[in-house]
């Protein structure tokens, strides 16, 4: 109590300082921009070196424009399968020796595989910066297959989809949610892919799979870091040169998602401890002028607990344990989608009304330019935190090159967020958050359905 | 969405080598010619490059300073992004929780930027978001974090808001309300996810009560029980400047920095630190834990046992051998369970050193079918790890990794703060940073096999599983696990002893009337694993065959049952610093809740009567109410009473469990632990007699300490059909305190109610 009164003269000086504090934060603070060169070898391969001498390490990353999008029917999951077995040997490289290599030098190695693209990093000390390139040429040339490595690794990757998605309260929602969205196009599929299709693949397909996706001109291979550009090209150019190019062109045939011309609804059940509330709505791609003022509406609905969602539904009417709404924008047109975890006693209906009235208020009322503002900021912010690592770095870049085709955008962005309007963000909403282009799914837990 | 290759963010890795030295090459043409898809035809047979000439790799400069009120302050400077973050550490995470309330530091922590004196909730949420800033809270077992990510141009305005919510919280009762509300629901939703059971049930087997092993988001019911005071008086306790760590990190100037902690926490007074010591954890114990959930299609596993502490001499070498058995650069576990079986997605482990206390813990999940293999190769690598010496190129490949990678380890400026802020917090010498590499190299496989020999218990491992019981325990039984407890998961409570709600009766274990859902269990149990199905639950049924056997021991049940009172008379010495002290006791007992001592202490007449939750005393300076914590304890002590305890454990109003046996004294001790929602564990140790040789508990001095405490017991004489001990003494953390030898026992003589009211 002593404590507290003697400190109450400070506390209003502090508050004091609030009020000024947020007069002069108009404009964000404009971060640095990413220094980068770019060359595509003969044989097609897209090389970006930035360098960054910060600390003594680099990373390199070897992206290949190929996802889950991009499986055929009854192969979903095999593009993220494939990732795993390019672990499996290459010609100068033993079978699971690619990490363990790696890790002996000090450095870090994974891979990922998205709807749209499967990436291969590393980051080392940079002084091994040749070890990684020359492994990663390897198996983009010469890829062991094994038929013995192919089956163990599938029951690795059947785990993997148990793990992340079976085995875990809400880890089927997004799954769920896409199957109801899509009817033709990939999206529709996670990732991860189904059971029953893991089982089916064949050693064929991961013979087809490499010879069709993963050669020079489908690769961009991102180096970032410490190291002599000019020595860092030649080595690329040792390494990777020496591919031949891909006899054939590399298949874009994904099928286009039609319109939709009314509301999808649907009532499940899932052995969930909450009821789940999702409220979607189709939009466009990454890179397209909507998406922009998209990406602000997500931090308006959804960052920062001052966020529309989350203040309405968490704070204000307490429907919620979580909620949010963000947009999904990726190479291909997606969703925007909302989710809400709903608390005991309180309904479905209720948290679907909350959400979609969310929705309805973009659209009516718009936003106020202090929300425009405040979301610009928190991009400024997020774009700043998210390029402090080579890895992020190099992330970037590669996704502007593989994703938009164009390098020039891992920093032009932030200038069309800034110049974003409130109008732009309330035309969009009336774009897009429509009730024929919408899709609503209650999921109960198990048995509570009337 | 993404998929990975291994599991973040532990990369797994086998075998390592370095391949320009050793060359592989002669067995990948081999393999090529039969293998290889043709997609590069000519493609060289080479070895790997070799590295460039090494850069070096120094640790970034940083400050550390000591305001003058006691506050630590680093600072790292770095300017390549516009931002600067503050991370602040207050030591009082869970493990400062009082006895009973599981969960206070958490809710402090989620409720200081929940509104403070002068601002609201919302006001704080729009203000740092406004200025595109970010403010999290957070708690583990050893500290309450708080941090501020903000543009510089809004150093300032971080600075005061991160001194304001950490100074003057207002714990509104609207928002404990709402926060309490969430992490209700959030836990609901957690006892659904396979990981978070078993994390926490692996906590509770290797801590026991000690506060590492409770949740730290406490639970329902303790939450329940947490008020505003208690929250406020964690908050007074510990938040002050002296036990506070701030890291200020990135695009500001040392001064600036300084001058902004100055400003902001600069004139608050240093306050005096009231830490908990807490018990010791239990030593290792073998059990087996499965948890019930029979919708899941994979079991998630927890092997593990309580080790060392952050601050240990050992830390390097043992941490090295873990990561030997599941750590980047080597792991076993991966390549038996993954490479070679394809078992799982992931396996690993790792040491979670603590403040107080730490432990070591392997994990991984598998299906359901091959639970019972996959448990088995564990626990061999366990065994293996323990018995045979690691491979100097195990060891090498371990060192390379965390000697290699320090570089990365000092990327950012938040790395480096988070290097900087551990070795504040765990007290370690400063040099540590810089001297990592040669320390890590320093370890030989002699140490390795020293620290694994000494640390490394492959039979009193605690183990978890989370799963479909019914469907795997028939591969536990074939892969040699005989010996386990099923718990169902909505039966599961971390509070109890036995982990279940669930409480066992003594006298008819088999046939009682239970409810249904208990009755299914049974059956299900029984149904399950055929004949021997007893074995399912044999560690509580253990634990109530001793009961019976102490209890019979004793004189029976009904014998217990018919005690009303007791009058005791006693020669006791207390033992002092100054000397020991010799005292003539009379002592008055009136079943269930009074008592009243009678003492000549050098020459001076003390009573102190307990009085069904009143106490008083009376000494030559006049007749008045005890203090609080004396109280509490008169009311601890009515409660551990022998023949109560026994009575009320006998009647399922107490969780009763078995204990590993323990050599002492050059005999060997059965143990039962018995516990309740009012009783802290009180362990009890029976001779080969059954008679109860030693009675162990938690307590606290009168300044709040926690100590354990010992009561050993011998001289056992039948006093109307109930045995008594007629000597017994008193320990305190290993220290005796008292003894106390009996002179004459009176039971069931009327008893005067005067004897125990507080004179006006």
């Amino acid at each position: 109590m002593r404590l507290s009164l003697r400190a109450a003269p400070v506390v209003l000086l502090a508050a004091a300082a609030v009020v000024s504090a947020l007069v002069p934060v108009q404009a964000a603070v404009r971060p640095p921009k990413l220094q980068y060169q770019m060359t595509t070898l003969p044989n097609g391969l897209r090389v970006i070196l930035s360098e960054d001498h910060s600390t003594p390490i680099v990373h390199v990353r070897v992206t290949y424009h190929v996802g889950s999008k991009n499986e055929p029917p009854g192969r979903t999951g095999f593009a993220h399968l494939f990732e795993h077995m390019m672990f499996k040997g290459s010609k100068n490289v033993e079978p699971e020796a690619h990490t363990s290599t790696i890790s002996s030098v000090g450095g870090r190695a994974n891979a990922y595989t998205t709807e749209d693209e499967t990436t291969f990093w590393q980051t080392l000390p940079s002084h091994y910066l040749p070890l990684a390139l020359w492994m990663e040429a390897d198996r983009m040339a010469t890829l062991r297959i094994d038929e013995d490595a192919f089956r163990r690794e599938r029951e690795v990757v059947k785990e993997e989809r148990r793990m992340r998605i079976e085995n875990q309260p809400y880890g089927r929602l997004q799954e769920m949610i896409y199957d109801h969205a899509f009817r033709v196009h990939p999206y529709k599929h996670p990732t991860i892919g189904s059971m029953a299709d893991l089982e089916a693949a064949t050693i064929d397909d991961v013979r087809d799979f490499h010879r069709t996706y993963y050669v020079p001109e489908n690769a961009v291979v991102t180096v970032v870091g410490d190291f002599d550009p000019a020595q860092a090209l030649q080595l690329v150019t040792q390494y990777f040169g020496r591919i031949p190019k891909a006899a054939r062109p590399v298949p874009r045939d994904i099928p286009t998602e039609p319109p939709m011309n009314g509301e999808r609804r649907a009532v499940v059940e899932e052995a969930w401890p909450l009821p789940a509330v999702v409220v979607a709505y189709h939009i466009t791609y990454d890179g397209h002028p909507d998406a922009y003022p998209l990406h602000i509406t997500s931090k308006i609905l959804s960052d920062g607990q001052s966020a529309r969602i989350r203040r309405e539904l968490i704070y204000n009417k307490r429907l919620a344990l979580s909620a949010f709404g963000s947009g999904n924008i990726i190479e291909d047109p997606n969703l925007f989608f909302a989710v809400a975890i709903v608390q005991p006693g309180q309904t479905p209906e209720a948290a679907e009304r909350a959400l979609i009235a969310e929705f309805e208020k973009l659209k009516t009322e718009g936003v106020t330019p202090q929300e425009l503002q405040r979301a610009q900021n928190q991009f400024a912010r997020d774009y700043i935190l998210s390029r402090e690592t080579v890895e992020d770095k190099a992330m970037h870049l590669s996704h502007a090159a593989v994703i938009h085709d164009d390098i020039t955008t891992a920093d032009g962005e932030f200038d069309i967020f800034m110049n974003v309007t409130v109008a732009d963000v309330q035309r969009v909403a009336r774009t897009y958050f429509n009730e024929q282009n919408r899709i609503v799914l209650h999921i109960l837990p198990r048995g509570s359905r009337r | 969405m993404s998929t990975s290759h291994v599991p973040t963010p532990n990369a797994h890795t086998r075998r390592s080598r370095l391949p320009w030295k050793l060359g592989v090459g002669v067995l990948g043409v081999a393999l090529w010619a039969s293998l290889a898809s043709a997609q590069a035809p000519n493609w060289p047979s080479e070895r790997p490059p070799r590295p460039l000439a090494p850069r070096e790799v120094k640790f970034p400069p940083y400050e550390t300073r000591t305001l003058a009120n006691g506050m630590q302050v680093v600072i790292v400077l770095h300017h390549e992004q516009p931002a600067v973050s503050m991370r602040l550490l207050v030591r009082a995470g869970s493990l400062q929780d009082p006895r009973g309330k599981a969960g206070v530091a958490s809710l402090v922590a989620s409720l200081l930027d929940q509104g403070t004196t002068t601002r609201g909730a919302q006001q704080i949420a729009d203000q740092i978001d406004f200025i595109g800033g970010a403010l999290n809270t957070g708690s583990n077992p050893d500290w309450i974090s708080v941090n501020v990510v903000v543009m510089k141009d809004s150093f300032d305005f971080g600075m005061d808001l991160l001194a304001d919510v950490v100074r003057n919280p207002a714990f509104a009762p609207e928002e404990i309300d709402r926060q309490k509300e969430q992490i209700v629901s959030a836990l609901q939703v957690n006892l659904d996810d396979p990981d978070y059971v078993a994390s926490v049930v692996f906590d509770r087997l290797v801590y026991g009560f000690h506060p590492y092993g409770l949740p730290n988001s406490g639970t329902p019911e303790t939450l329940d029980g947490i008020t505003r005071e208690d929250l406020q008086a964690h908050h007074r306790r510990h938040f002050v400047p002296n036990n506070l760590i701030l890291a200020i990190v990135g695009d500001v100037t040392s001064e600036e920095a300084l001058a902004g902690a100055e400003r902001a926490f600069g004139r608050w007074p240093r306050g005096e630190i009231v830490q908990a010591t807490p018990i010791d954890p239990p030593p290792p114990t073998r059990r087996v834990v499965i948890v019930d959930k029979p919708d899941a299609v994979q079991t998630e596993i927890r092997v593990g046992q309580v080790a060392i502490p952050r601050k240990h001499d050992d830390y390097m070498a043992f941490d090295l051998a873990v990561k030997i058995l599941g750590g980047e650069g080597a792991n076993r576990l991966h390549r038996v369970l993954r490479a070679e079986r394809g078992l799982t997605y992931g396996a690993s482990a790792e040491t979670d050193a603590r403040k107080e206390a730490g432990n070591f813990v392997a994990e991984t999940d598998t299906r359901t079918e091959t639970t019972g293999e996959t448990l088995r190769l564990m626990v061999d690598e366990f065994s293996r790890l323990q018995r045979q010496r690691v491979f100097e190129r195990e060891l090498s490949d371990a060192q390379a990794y965390q000697a290699g990678s320090f570089p990365l380890t000092i990327e950012t400026p938040n790395d480096i703060a988070t290097q900087v802020l551990r070795v504040v917090f765990y007290e370690l010498p400063v040099e540590e940073i810089g001297t990592f590499r040669e320390r890590v190299q320093a370890v030989t496989p002699d140490d390795i096999q020293r620290v694994a020999r000494q640390y490394v218990r492959p039979d009193r491992l605690s183990i978890v599983l989370v799963g479909n019981a019914s469907a795997f325990v028939p591969q536990l039984r074939q892969a040699g696990f005989s010996e386990f407890e099923i718990i169902p998961l909505d039966e599961l409570d971390l509070m109890s002893a036995t982990l279940r709600v669930q409480r066992l009766r003594v006298e008819a274990p088999a046939s009682a009337p239970v409810p249904a859902a208990r009755r299914d269990a049974a059956v299900f149990v029984r149904a399950a694993y055929g004949p021997t199905s007893a074995q399912a639950v044999q560690t509580d049924a253990r634990a109530v065959d001793l009961l019976r056997r102490i209890i019979d021991a004793k004189g029976g049940l009904d014998a217990l049952r018919r005690v009303r009172t007791v009058v005791a008379e006693a020669e006791t010495t207390f033992r002092m610093v100054q000397g020991t002290l010799a005292s003539a006791t009379r002592t008055y007992v009136a079943y269930p809740d009074k008592f009243r001592v009678d003492a000549t202490l050098d020459g001076a007449e003390v009573i102190q009567v307990f009085n069904a939750g009143q106490a008083w005393q009376r000494d030559p300076g006049g007749v008045r109410d005890a203090p609080a914590p004396l109280r509490d304890e008169f009311a601890s002590s009515v409660r551990r009473d022998t023949i109560p305890l026994l009575i009320a454990a006998a009647e399922g109003r107490l969780a009763v469990r078995a204990l590993p046996e323990e050599g002492r004294d050059g005999q060997v001790l059965e143990a039962i632990e018995i516990s309740g929602e009012r009783l802290d564990p009180v362990t009890l140790y029976a001779d080969a007699q059954h008679l109860i040789a030693r009675q162990a508990f938690a307590t606290t001095r009168p300044d709040g300490r926690p100590i354990r405490a010992e009561e050993i017991f011998s001289d056992y004489r039948r006093v109307d059909g109930i045995q008594v001990p007629f000597k017994a003494e008193l320990l305190h953390d290993g220290r005796p305190i008292l003894s106390r030898t009996l002179t004459g026992v009176t039971l069931n003589s009327p008893l005067d109610d005067g004897l125990f009211t507080r004179p006006e």
